[in-house]
């Protein structure tokens, strides 16, 4: 009985042992898949919206596209990126990106191959009153899974409101909009009140 | 002859280890009526029943942290998205404890859960891990006294504590405090009490790197520290003490490293945590109660008349049980005098506690019948002190389960449920709470990244916001109000929804 008793505890402590090693063992593959995860902001999206009319906001949230951004700052109130393409362009309700993104870029996959046709962002003052508001914004068309760039179109000093933007993109599936903040020289972060990318679905 | 040397190392490492498990081999192998291995299945799977039913019970939140400080920086770090708490901001905060919940999210989002099911998963999770503990009060027990039936009596305890039950399920790093420190209280003990030559530097380094990570959990139970060192010095145990600081600083330098990555300057989590709490003073501006408040509410609060015989059994035998008893006592001593005062701040102390009331009692009982031996001719009284230990530790449970029914089990409950439901809701883009964000589960229950703001008094103007959650005076604006219109009513919560929200109107099932 001696030896029977000392087996199964034998036994019941190599398992007890073997499950906190196991339990340690998955944290760890987990920390792992955290630290690999992509650092994409990935905002909800929706079905397409009916609309009256043929031209319409194709960053817009009703428009079926699909939003995402390389970061947004999360520890200021009133900043997200669905903010910047709710149809609201009054303020405080602004997408703002992390101060250490140095490179934000805003990126739109469109619901259906479309043709873009005007765009207009509508920037937020910077803290320093240097929030940079130059941007590339190039659109593009995926084919077989292939991204093919179909036009770019760079602004190097926009209007704190927002000029409306001329742009000839036919056909295309995607738009992104990059911003270079690393030269302007201050802690600002990218924000925008609303994005707007007039265009239609042929 | 470093050659030499290194293999030497090894095999006495290996020796060690060796030697150990022969130890705890022969402990499951002894007797008290059962097998010690029976006893511990037992007693694992009654408290693995206690913590299942503490953490199915708990349908809110105990205290606000676990959302705030912990599981909302890991769904943070799982997500790139949610509420920084000022914590966060400002560096006060390490986020080790939030990457472990991080990973156990990942587990959650991996195995489909999502929303409030993701909470309940780190709370059976958190319930589970706390079964860690268990063992480690049956070693204290053990140690102290050298009797099985302290250890015994401990490990039941601690799987049995209401307390500790309800406790269990809550995410908060008192509860990772608790594990390691009971686990570096019982290899400091068993060292003490049952050295082993070969065994002894091994367990030196053990206890240090277990209080490093106590201390990283919780930087107020760094207290302790002093105790053990002073404790190896005084027993002039050198080679053991310089041991046990290296394994003590390697686990504080590994968390110099983290706040270096995460926050740019080395232990800045713990110089913002000592100069919030000390130097400014400002942890002293919420829940601040008298100096004997621990001793009313919580010990006497939570084991109630019993508690008097069981510290009288601790002095009786205090010349056994000391190191367990300033394990409790020291801790509880300097929070007294801390003006900021939770229950949850004395939750790593409870299972030394347990320990040493299970061993004292139990010299206690010894002494008593080695004092009057005219006990053993009565039947009747040699049964009713051998019973003695039981009974104060019954009265005990007893009056814990009456004060552990005391605690909030529904805290916000109903908010809980209303965000959980709008979740849900497809046409949702954006979501309007009246009430704070750590109350509500802010993004960890919401598992969608869509606007929230929180504190509304009434009903927001922007069109984003397509629900609201509404309470008394923000229900009653909303429902007089014809942009929105009712939906649901949780408890006191009620679901409103814009009429004019962008996605046209589609109302989930449960």
């Amino acid at each position: 009985m001696k030896s029977a008793n000392a087996s199964i505890g034998a036994r019941a402590l190599d398992r007890l042992r073997d499950l906190v090693w196991l339990y340690v063992a998955l944290i760890a593959v987990g920390l792992v898949a955290v630290a690999l995860k992509s650092r994409v902001v990935r905002v909800d999206s929706w079905p397409v919206q009916p609309s009256a009319s043929s031209i319409r906001n194709l960053a817009h949230l009703t428009a079926g596209t699909r939003m995402t951004a390389s970061s947004h700052h999360a520890e200021e109130k009133g900043v997200h990126p669905l903010y910047a393409i709710d149809g609201d362009p009054k303020p405080p309700l602004r997408w703002a990106s992390e101060p250490r993104d140095q490179k934000p870029w805003l990126h739109f996959k469109l619901a259906k191959v479309s043709h873009l046709t005007t765009f207009q962002l509508e920037h937020t003052p910077g803290a320093h009153q240097q929030s940079p508001r130059g941007y590339t914004l190039t659109c593009f068309k995926r084919t077989a899974g292939i991204l093919a760039t179909v036009a770019e179109s760079h602004v190097t000093d926009d209007d704190w409101k927002g000029t409306m933007h001329p742009c000839d993109c036919k056909g295309i599936t995607e738009v992104r909009i990059q911003f270079d903040a690393s030269k302007s020289g201050a802690s600002d972060s990218v924000g925008l009140y609303e994005v707007t990318l007039m265009g239609s679905v042929p | 002859m470093t050659r030499t040397t290194v293999r030497q190392w090894f095999a006495q490492q290996a020796q060690s280890r060796a030697d150990a498990r022969a130890e705890r081999l022969a402990i499951l192998d002894a007797k008290w009526g059962l097998p010690v291995w029976a006893w511990f299945v037992l007693v694992f799977v009654v408290g693995l029943a206690v913590r299942l039913a503490g953490a199915h019970k708990a349908q809110g939140l105990y205290n606000p942290d676990e959302i705030g400080q912990y599981l909302e920086p890991a769904h943070r770090l799982l997500e790139r998205h949610g509420i920084v708490a000022w914590e966060f901001t400002k560096g006060a905060r390490n986020w080790i404890v939030a990457w472990y919940y991080s990973s156990v999210l990942t587990f959650a989002r991996w195995l489909g859960f999502s929303g409030l099911q993701r909470l309940h998963f780190v709370r059976y999770n958190d319930a589970l891990v706390s079964l860690v503990v268990i063992p480690a009060a049956f070693r204290i027990g053990r140690a102290l006294s050298g009797r099985l039936e302290s250890g015994i009596l401990a490990a039941a305890m601690t799987a049995l504590l209401p307390t500790l039950g309800y406790f269990s399920s809550c995410a908060m790093a008192e509860w990772h405090c608790l594990l390691f420190l009971t686990w570096a209280f019982a290899i400091w003990c068993e060292n003490a009490h049952c050295p082993k030559a070969s065994q002894d530097a091994r367990r030196a380094l053990l206890v240090g790197l277990l209080l490093g990570f106590a201390f990283v959990a919780r930087p107020n139970y760094g207290l302790v520290v002093p105790l053990v060192v002073v404790d190896y010095f005084l027993r002039r145990r050198y080679r053991e003490l310089i041991t046990l600081l290296c394994g003590l600083a390697f686990v504080v330098a590994a968390l110099g490293v983290v706040d270096w990555i995460t926050w740019g300057t080395p232990f800045k989590s713990i110089i913002e945590w000592l100069s919030y709490n000390i130097i400014e003073g400002k942890g002293a501006e919420a829940h601040l109660h008298p100096f004997d408040y621990y001793f009313r509410k919580v010990l006497y609060g939570g084991y109630g008349p019993a508690l008097f015989a069981i510290i009288l059994a601790m002095i009786v035998s205090i010349k056994v049980t000391w190191r367990a008893v300033l394990g409790w006592f020291w801790p509880f001593l300097v929070l007294s005098f801390l003006v900021n005062k939770q229950d949850r701040f004395l939750l790593p102390i409870w299972p030394c506690f347990l320990a040493a009331a299970a061993a004292s009692l139990v010299e206690s009982r010894e002494l008593l019948r080695r004092r009057f031996q005219w006990m053993k001719r009565s039947r009747v009284a040699a049964g009713l002190v051998h019973a003695l230990p039981f009974v104060v530790l019954g009265f005990a449970l007893k009056a814990n389960y009456s004060a552990t029914l005391r605690q909030p089990w529904n805290f916000k409950a109903s908010l809980f449920k209303a965000h959980n439901w709008v979740r849900r809701q497809p046409d949702l883009t954006g979501l309007a709470v009246d009430g704070r964000w750590y109350h509500s589960g802010a993004y960890t229950v919401t598992d969608r990244h869509i606007p929230l703001i929180f504190d509304q008094k009434k009903p927001p103007s922007a069109r984003i916001y397509s629900h609201l959650i509404a309470i008394d005076d923000s229900a009653a604006l909303a429902k007089e109000s014809p942009d929105w219109q009712l939906l649901r009513k949780f408890g006191r919560h009620t679901v409103f929804r814009r009429r004019d929200a962008w996605i046209g109107a589609k109302v989930g099932n449960e």
